[in-house]
């Protein structure tokens, strides 16, 4: 079973982080399509909060500026996702030709590491603003998840050192005549 | 300080070209580029020997270390 290169498990993985990738554009844009449907049509507001579970009992109390920024937070939290996503997608493409300490593949991986703690600080800060000002309760849920949430950055910006590591190994056995 | 190697000098003064110094020696013209344009990182032992032995030459002549 080959792991790097054409027709392997990175390969494969390409494949799929590309169907995430266009599953999750789409989600983007249509809430994109959502908030501005929501500032036009005012009534849709509630209807829609009807939907989520969380906000429902609120759907009577809410203003549809209120609605409109919940949806806006969550548009943002995706859009950082989204970016991770896309990045993830392009070291895969390497990882995929065969190329494994490709010198980029050091920048995304740091970008992936800011991107995934911006949205993460985001996700405490939305909460809070949520909670505290919004008065909406949205229940516990952030302890071990944060724990492993900021692990996995943590690795990734070792990740990062290590893949730029490789690269200056590349660089070296390249002028190695 | 830095170590350059005399390759484009020692062409000349063989009359040779890359592609003959390659033919004898086995190293790609990639590499004797790399060499010639003074963009190599390191030698190998090897690479110093089939280069020595193609231009007849010894090492000191091959390479100098300059201030």
């Amino acid at each position: 079973m080959r792991f790097l290169g054409p027709r392997s498990i990175s390969s494969l993985l390409k494949t799929a982080l590309d169907v995430v990738y266009y599953g999750l554009f789409s989600v983007v844009i249509s809430l994109a399509i959502i908030i501005l449907a929501l500032i036009s049509v005012p009534t849709l507001a509630k209807n829609v909060l009807l939907h989520i579970a969380t906000l429902a009992p609120l759907a009577q109390s809410l203003h549809i500026v209120t609605v409109a920024l919940i949806l806006l937070a969550y548009g943002i939290s995706l859009s950082g996702y989204l970016v991770v996503m896309a990045l993830t997608r392009q070291v895969f493409l390497t990882l995929a030709e065969g190329n494994v300490f490709h010198s980029d593949n050091t920048r995304r991986l740091r970008l992936m590491g800011f991107c995934l703690g911006g949205v993460e600080i985001f996700g405490y800060a939305t909460r809070l603003f949520t909670e505290k000002v919004m008065h909406v309760p949205l229940g516990t849920g952030y302890g071990l998840r944060t724990v492993s949430a900021w692990f996995s950055i943590l690795v990734v910006f070792v990740l990062a050192e290590v893949f730029r590591e490789g690269a200056k190994l590349r660089k070296e056995a390249d002028l190695t005549i | 300080m830095g170590v350059r190697i005399h390759l484009d000098h020692l062409l000349v003064k063989k009359r040779l070209s890359l592609i003959e110094l390659s033919d004898r020696t086995g190293l790609s013209v990639r590499d004797l580029e790399i060499l010639r344009d003074q963009k190599a990182l390191a030698m190998r032992l090897k690479t110093i020997e089939l280069l020595c032995r193609a231009l007849d030459c010894t090492p000191n002549e091959l390479m100098t270390i300059e201030n």
